[in-house]
């Protein structure tokens, strides 16, 4: 790619580009390399409705977002096992993996998860924080009946319900500022609800657990983007 | 089908493989260990028809002190033998002398003399596999039933709604959560009411706040609930009217009596909320020095709205406080119940000039005292003597003087004849 290319791809100069008049353009694009053309005229004919500098605002405020969804997830968790006995609560608890229906556990393993596309990441997040919010508050339900005097977990997983419909939010504004396919709606079955109380106790493990696992993949991936665009 | 990966394998399914299984209708079940090359979960997995192993009963009820022998049994696909199984309950392994082998793949275990419920979400008993995999569990709720609540107090807020309070029975420990809910009904009338909104004034406590008939008793109670049983209080029956309680008197304002060092003269208003409803207030106020926490009340206030506190430390600061009792609402013979104290109203009386004040030198106050007196001795001679006219206060004076001057010099000419 030679320099003239190069600075026209750039971020600033599109957006100049955008504004200097169709005979202008023409010119600039003489210059370009075939694939650099292409490139070129496909970031400058999107007519996304946020500019770049609003783009690079909301990835800025969604990264901030899942530093708070970290925190809470954790907290929520510790708050979880307290209420349930041992052997949740111990340190060393091995559960029993189960499927969460409706909600993938982050089956990529970590440097799968890195070599990914920010589509393909984003995609994944949106698939997962589509469904967190229904499953969180299925689990406080049912913490209703199994531990009804413990409001500050209650609380907890309100709040969780609510971050993960926010996150969920801004990833589809993000999503759509920067075209990218979003994951289909999730289908409206949960499941039924646990049959027994241990079960009950399980399910919400798994979900507080997955909420935290995926925290923790969504904070690294709007790291990465946020460095891809930035303010 | 069923794949079995031994614990320690460090591959990854492939990610198809993982997603045509997500496909296919059987449950999967993964055992969770940690792992660097899978990041942190799916290492070995298992598939199965349905759950590895199911204890019987699930859920049980227990009274304290009771017995009970749960049963595992795992799924025959497992492979797992009943003698490879073993028993935790909240975490602590039970002790395999418990055990009994029922078949090939049923394992039960005896409970005896249960404690009371440790967490309220029930006791952990959970079936594992030799290798402390998690298999199945069940929630064990032991406990006891309630006692019936009592010492049920209630009071309304200026006739406008009823908070009541109770006491669970004995120190209410049931190990099991309890559920307590507050009726009420009018005692010719027949239709239960359940008071909806708990906990406004304590952990035992429920307020209603409308729709209340007055002049016609209600009957109150509470009932008691658990997974054990139901307890009922006694019904205790009243009339709004009699336990009337009102805002604490308005605008107290505490203040000096002239210069007086031993009163403060302390004022206030009715409760402006029973100011329509034909009643006496009575008064009571409370007070006390700032840095003692020692009350003194004054009882017999009557319903004036004024009252003088006597008997008071000059040069003090007080704190003062006054409470209402709406007694005889609408010309009923019973006191209400008392409102709440004011907030703490301040004042100090005043400190008084005379100050029993330093030390003056016996001398000097002998001198003051002897002086006084000769004055009045010179001031009769004039009087009554015809001789000594000459007598008079400024002699004495100058004698003093020349007592002073003459002390000086002989302590000089003591000096110097040394």
């Amino acid at each position: 790619m030679n320099f003239l290319s190069r600075w026209l791809l750039s971020p600033g100069a599109r957006s100049k580009a955008r504004g200097s008049g169709p005979e202008l353009n023409k010119l600039f694009v003489y210059f370009l390399s075939p694939v650099d053309r292409a490139n070129l005229l496909s970031s400058t004919s999107s007519s996304s409705s946020l500019s770049q500098q609003e783009v690079a605002t909301k990835i800025k405020q969604t990264h901030r977002l899942t530093v708070l969804l970290k925190h809470c997830s954790e907290q929520l968790l510790a708050e979880y096992v307290r209420h349930q006995g041992e052997p949740f609560s111990s340190p060393d608890f091995q559960p029993p993996a189960m499927a969460v229906p409706g909600l993938p556990s982050p089956s990529v393993p970590p440097e799968a998860w890195l070599a990914l596309s920010d589509g393909k990441r984003l995609w994944h997040l949106a698939a997962a924080y589509a469904t967190l919010p229904g499953l969180l508050g299925s689990v406080r339900r049912q913490q209703a009946e199994l531990n009804p005097l413990a409001s500050e977990l209650h609380r907890q997983l309100e709040a969780a319900a609510r971050q993960c419909l926010g996150l969920a939010g801004n990833l589809e504004g993000i999503m759509g500022a920067l075209e990218l396919p979003g994951p289909p709606p999730p289908s409206s079955s949960l499941g039924g609800p646990p049959t027994s109380a241990f079960l009950a106790k399980l399910t919400g493990y798994h979900v507080c657990r997955l909420h935290r696992d995926w925290a923790m993949r969504s904070h690294e991936a709007l790291g990465l983007l946020r460095t891809k665009y930035p303010l | 089908m069923l794949l079995l990966d031994a614990p320690g394998n460090t591959e990854c399914p492939a990610q198809d493989i993982c997603d045509s299984r997500a496909l296919s209708s059987i449950t999967r079940y993964m055992a969770n260990t940690d792992n660097p090359g899978c990041g942190s979960t799916v290492l070995s997995w298992v598939s199965l028809t349905g759950n590895p192993a199911v204890i019987s009963p699930q859920d049980p009820t227990l009274v304290i002190g009771s017995s009970l022998t749960a049963t595992c049994s795992v799924n025959s696909d497992l492979h797992l033998k009943a003698e490879d199984l073993y028993w935790t309950l909240n975490g602590r392994r039970l002790p395999p002398e418990s055990y009994k082998v029922l078949n090939g793949t049923t394992l039960s275990v005896a409970l005896a003399n249960l404690n009371g419920s440790r967490q309220q979400s029930g006791d952990n008993l959970v079936c594992h596999s030799r290798d402390g995999s998690i298999l199945a569990g069940s929630c064990l709720y032991v406990g006891l039933p309630p006692e019936k609540p009592g010492n049920i107090t209630c009071w309304s807020k200026n006739m406008k709604d009823l908070t009541c309070q109770w006491a669970p029975g004995t120190d209410g420990e049931t190990y099991l959560h309890t559920n307590y809910t507050l009726k009420y009904k009018l005692r010719w009338y027949g239709r239960d009411n359940t008071c909806q909104e708990y906990r406004t004034a304590g952990q035992y406590s429920c307020h209603i706040p409308k729709d209340l008939a007055l002049f016609t008793p209600y009957e109150i109670w509470v009932e008691a609930s658990n997974r054990l049983g139901v307890a009922v209080s006694e019904v205790v029956m009243l009339d709004i009217l009699d336990v009337v309680t009102t805002d604490p008197p308005a605008d107290v304002t505490v203040s000096r009596v002239g210069d007086l060092e031993d009163q403060l003269s302390v004022r206030w208003s009715s409760p402006p909320a029973l100011k329509d409803f034909l009643f006496q207030a009575k008064y009571q106020i409370q007070y006390r020095v700032e840095d003692s926490s020692e009350w003194k009340v004054v009882d017999d206030v009557g319903n004036q709205t004024s009252c003088r506190l006597a008997g008071l430390r000059p040069g003090t600061v007080y704190f003062v406080q006054v409470r209402c009792n709406p007694f005889g609402i609408y010309g009923s013979k019973k006191a209400g119940i008392w409102s709440d104290w004011s907030n703490p109203t301040a004042a100090s009386t005043p400190r008084s000039d005379r100050v029993p004040g330093v030390c003056d030198p016996k001398s000097g106050e002998q001198n003051t005292t002897l002086r006084r007196e000769l004055k009045q001795f010179f001031g009769w001679v004039k009087k009554h003597a015809y001789g000594c006219s000459n007598l008079s206060i400024k002699l004495y004076d100058q004698w003093r003087v020349w007592l002073q001057k003459s002390h000086k010099t002989r302590n000089q000419v003591g000096a110097t004849r040394r």
